[in-house]
This record gives C-alpha cells, structure tokens and sequence, in this order.
C-alpha cells in the first residue's frame, strides 16, 4: 500500500510526474484486493482503490513479479567514483531492469531489505497481535482501546457495522482465543471490553470522582458475531533498520520500521514516509539531482524520517511499559493523568492532530 | 569591524574541519605563467597552468561529496536552480515540468567533474563541458558514462574558450560557474564567453564579489579558519563585483541576480538577497555589432 502511495504522490506532482516508475508486486491486483479482509470495502482495499486512481500515466505495472537478485552499486568512494552505476533488478522471469532508485515497500519481513544487506534492530515484546473482523450489535463510529494485563485491545470500526479487532497479548492467551469456536471468541473479546476495572485506593480515587464528574464515559459496543476467518496471530516486536538507504535504495513503511500495534500508527509513519520521500524527489527534479545518490538520500529523507519514527516508536515503546503495570502508584498516576487529559479539549486535539499526521 | 561581526554570526557553533591535505605549497607569483600573445595580436586568455593544477590534484576527490569539493557539492542544488527559473523565465518554458531545459543548447565553462553540466542534463539541456584540466574532463567522461542518459547529453573537451571559439562554436547559454575568480584576466575571459553565446543568448556568471566582507568571510573562514575549501582556492585580487557588467552584456533584468549564502552551521546553501559575498548572475549577450578590440 505504501509503495502505491508513492506512486501516486509521484503522479500528482507535475515535477515528478513523468517520470519512468514501475510498480512491482508478487501478487497481482485482484489477490491483492481479496487477500486483505472479508469486509467488502475494507478500509484497505478502499485505500488502494484510491491511490491507484492517481497513479501517473508513465507508470508500468509488473504485478505479479518475483524478484530473483538485486545489484546494488557499492558504498566505498572508489564504486561512488565510477558512477553511482545503476541499479539492476532481475527477475524470476529472466527480465532485467535498471532503475535510480529501487524503493522497498514491502512491508515488516521485507525481502528487499535483507537483500540490500541492511541490518536491523529488534526486540521482542513477548506478545502476539491477534486479528479478527466481526459485527458489532450496533453500527459505531469510535476506535476503543482497552488497557488489559496482559495488553491493548483495540475495536476498530470499518463499515456496515464491521469491526476490526487488534489484540494484543501473551502468546498462551493467543493460542487460547485463536483456538477458540467463533462464539467464544466473541466472548471472550466482550468480556475484556465490558468488565469493570479494580478500584483505586481510597485518596485517589476521590480525586479521579471529581474529574469525571459530569463526564459521561461511554460503554464500547457488544460484539455479536465474528466475521470472515478465525482469529490469526503475528509476534509483536519492534523492528527498526539502521540505515534506510544505501547508494541507489531506499526503504519506506514497514520495511524500514516495524512498530508495536497499540497506537494505530504504522501505516501512518509509512505514509509520513512517502510523504517525505516524494518532496525530496520533486526537489531533486527541481535541481537535476542525481536521484540515487546517497548524500542526497541521508539528507533529504533517511535523516528527517530516522528523527521522527525513533521518537514515535520511543514514545510508543513507553507508553506500553506506561500500561503494562494494573497497580501500584504508576498505575494510578497514568490514570489520573489520562483522566486529566480527558478534560482538556486543547491538549486532546493536540495529540489526535499529531497522531493523525 | 562590520565584516568581523558579520563573520562572527555565521562561525557561531561551528565544528572545525580539516579537508586538505596540509602539504600544499601556496601560489607565489613566479608560479603565474604569462599570457601568450595570439599572431592577431589579442590576447589569448590562459587561465594561469598553477591554477589549473591545483583542480587537477584534486581530480580524483570531483565526486566526493565529503571531500574538498564539498562546497560545491551544497551549492550545486541552489545554482542550479537559479539556472532553472532564470532559463525558464527568458525563454519562456514551463518551470514546473520536468525536463524543462530540452532544445536548449548550454556550455558550462570550467565543468570540472561535470557536476554543474550533469545537473543541467538533468533538466533535458543539451551540454558540452570545457575545463583545461585534462584530469577532470577525463573523470567526467568516465563519470558520465554511468548513466546512459546523461551520457548522451553531455559532452567534454579539454580546451579553453578561446580554443572553443575558434571553432567557430557557439551556444544559447554559456555558464561559468565559480571560475573567473580564478582567471587571470576576466575582462578579456568575458569576452570570449560573450564570443561563444549566440546572439542574445545568455551568459550565466556566479562568482565571489569583491568586498571586504567577501575577503573575510570567503577567503579567511572557509580557508584559514573552516578549512571548508582548500587553502588558496581564492585569490582576492580576481574577484569581480557585480557592479562590473562586462563590457560585452548587458544584465537581463533584476530577477536574474541573486545572493548565495552558507549557513555555515546547517552547512545549507540558499539563495538570499544579499549579493556581498556569494552571487549568481544572467545576463544577455549584446547583440553582434563590429568588434573593437579594447579590453572593457
């Protein structure tokens, strides 16, 4: 989907918008569009449809195409002297193609990455992320998430009364619910959004009464039924590339940064990607800069999006070890000061502006 | 005392870094080799061969943008757009297109590696590169090579603008680009780019400017005090201001001359309004009228 994105935000600019950009994909559009959900117009699928809608008429679709090999010109001043060769891409079926700059977008276990030999950085966060799609009782339009023991889980709404759910938890709870029948998975999830939390010690607690007070705190809606397959799990980690570009490459989206799922923020640091990318490229279009070289690359985009996807994911990162503790006086802390925040309109307009990008 | 508090702003915070090799000799004037008279009696222009061996020294480091062409390297961006909207306003071609400088016929004067007339290719013009350091134009034809497109749109020869003229050449545009502060004689180098622009075609000049501040901040940070440029790449002396149309153009108008400035601390060039230091200017060639042979 990001690569896409940049396609697109290619073809909307007319400094970039001719020039020669294939799109390549192991699978073909139609998988693409089905493989991604159940619910018909998923959120997805929709997107998709739209940024495809943009992409520039120089553009050449190779979907589906395996990549065999790629070649890369080396980093040493001595293969910077030569050239910045271009770079070649061979295909499994026997096609070559010779580009400025290869861009990889193909997500968090991204091939391309390992192939260009760029290392990362990761750590495990002992929890699986499940998702399921189901209905809700009752159409709504809010993204709940919840503060469990064992991890965030999130209700997100899609359409037609669909839900997307995100839970994230310990790998013995996930082998549990995705072993589970539909009806108790659903259970389980209403269970864990509806049931009322522990109480706070007594000081506390007279200080959260009085900043909910005439708070109406709604109640998440009751899942009825799941919908498509059974719930399927993925381990949670944090994955971070050390460099995003070499000479001639570059990486957006999960390929470069794989975060944890409780913010809701991925695919919106890949599209903070592409958005970078893209002005760099319109600029280097604007001054005849050779488009795969690699000061123009660390400049212009690995240095800027390094900067900001380090600090979401540091805040992500503390945030999760901010709700792992359910007692003690951290605990409460967060939650006065959530509450806190609750009330005051400006800063919760804040943090939504900056979470949406 | 203002060239002194000027500098003192820009060199604020700045991390001192040695980019040349200490062992260079400086110029001494019995390095400077003559002028050679023509059998005509004009002056063949020489850009002085001490001169011209301080760039082929350093071939070998053109496209290292750390090395001690960095300077170049982040002023390349800005020139070359500058060259851009200054093309497209004369000529009347669209900005915002990609390859707006297609037709366009440029020479770039003193190319070097051929930074400046590989971006120009970028943007579709048709280039041919002179530099008389035979080192640097082979490293740019070796350069150009790597990208098939570049390499069919510029071309390179190691031969002076008075060589280049004879051959009866002759260009829409004529670029040179941080060269006349190293010429022996600019007035006389002026002319032989006037020679080789095609009737009211454009000459496009960018050069240190003559003023105290100039010498301070140019010659005596970036130098002395940066070692941002290797030590004496300039010679305060050649220095033209802009205040001295060569005799032969006329300026094409306020647009087409601006500042150029480093933020020393981000290391970022821009353009700016101020023209005391660094500045880049276009000028229409005269139209052709029965030579006098007076140095301007």
């Amino acid at each position: 989907m990001v690569g896409t994105a940049l396609a697109a935000a290619l073809g909307s600019n007319p400094l970039t918008a001719s020039m020669k950009i294939v799109l390549l994909d192991r699978q073909s559009p139609a998988d693409l569009e089905q493989g991604l959900s159940p619910v018909p117009e998923s959120r997805n699928s929709a997107l998709i449809r739209a940024l495809s809608r943009r992409l520039p008429s120089s553009l050449t679709s190779l979907q589906p195409a395996s990549v065999q090999s790629i070649h890369l010109p080396g980093y040493s001043n001595k293969d910077q002297q030569g050239g910045s060769q271009l770079a070649t891409i061979s295909l499994e079926d026997g096609r070559h193609l010779r580009t400025r700059l290869l861009v990889a977008a193909d997500g968090a276990r991204s091939r391309m990455r390992s192939l260009a030999q760029l290392r990362t950085v990761q750590w495990m966060y002992n929890q699986r992320g499940l998702v399921a799609t189901v209905r809700t009782a009752e159409p709504h339009a809010t993204a709940w998430q919840r503060f469990l023991p064992t991890g965030p889980l999130a209700l997100l709404p899609v359409r037609h009364g669909f839900s997307n759910i995100v839970w994230s938890t310990s790998p013995a709870q996930a082998a549990e619910l995705e072993a589970s029948s539909p009806m108790g998975f659903v259970a389980a999830v209403n269970q864990a959004l509806q049931e009322p939390s522990d109480q706070t010690p007594s000081g506390l607690a007279s200080l959260q009464g009085l900043l909910q007070r005439g708070q109406q705190m709604p109640q998440p809606p009751l899942v009825s039924e799941l919908a498509g397959g059974s719930p399927k799990s993925f381990p949670l980690a944090l994955c971070h590339a050390g460099r995003y570009v070499r000479p001639r490459f570059a990486m957006i989206g999960d390929a470069a940064h794989a975060i944890h799922p409780l913010a809701g923020q991925g695919v919106n640091l890949g599209f903070a990607d592409v958005s970078c990318l893209a002005q760099a490229l319109a600029e280097a279009c604007e001054a005849g800069t050779d488009i795969g070289s690699l000061s123009f690359l660390e400049e212009h985009y690995e240095r800027p999006r390094q900067r900001a996807n380090v600090s979401m994911m540091a805040g992500l990162d503390l945030l999760k070890r901010l709700f792992t503790p359910q007692e003690g006086l951290l605990a409460n802390m967060r939650n006065l000061g959530l509450d806190t925040v609750n009330i005051m309109p400006a800063v919760k307009q804040q943090i939504m502006k900056y979470a949406m990008g | 005392m203002r060239a002194a508090k000027f500098a003192s702003s820009k060199l604020h915070g700045v991390k001192l870094q040695r980019t040349f090799a200490t062992g260079s000799s400086p110029l001494l004037p019995s390095d400077r080799s003559l002028a050679a008279e023509r059998s005509d009696g004009l002056q063949q222009l020489q850009v002085e061969s001490a001169e011209v061996q301080k760039f082929s020294q350093l071939a070998e480091d053109w496209w290292n943008p750390t090395g001690p062409f960095r300077p170049l390297h982040q002023l390349n961006p800005v020139r070359c757009k500058f060259i851009r909207a200054a093309l497209c306003d004369q000529y009347r071609l669209n900005p915002a297109a990609s390859r707006p400088l297609t037709d366009v016929t440029i020479l770039d004067v003193g190319c070097g590696g051929g930074l400046l007339s590989e971006s120009l290719a970028r943007m579709g013009a048709r280039v041919t590169g002179i530099d008389l350091s035979a080192a640097s134009i082979d490293l740019a034809r070796a350069h150009a090579t790597m990208d098939p497109q570049i390499a069919k749109s510029v071309t390179y020869q190691a031969i002076s603008t008075d060589g280049l003229a004879q051959q009866g050449r002759s260009f829409d545009v004529v670029i040179a680009s941080e060269v006349i502060e190293h010429v022996d004689h600019p007035p006389a180098f002026c002319r032989s780019l006037a020679d080789l622009t095609a009737s009211s075609g454009t000459v496009i000049l960018s050069t240190i400017n003559r003023t105290v501040r100039a010498y301070a901040l140019a010659i005596v940070a970036a130098e002395r005090v940066l070692g941002i440029l290797p030590r004496d790449t300039h010679d305060w002396s050649k220095f033209i201001t802009p205040g001295q149309p060569p005799s032969r153009f006329r300026q094409g108008g306020t647009p087409y001359a601006s500042g150029m400035s480093l933020d020393v601390a981000s290391g970022r060039w821009g353009l700016s309004e101020d023209l005391a230091v660094n500045y880049i200017a276009c000028f229409r060639a005269a139209a052709r009228h029965a030579q006098a042979s007076q140095p301007s």
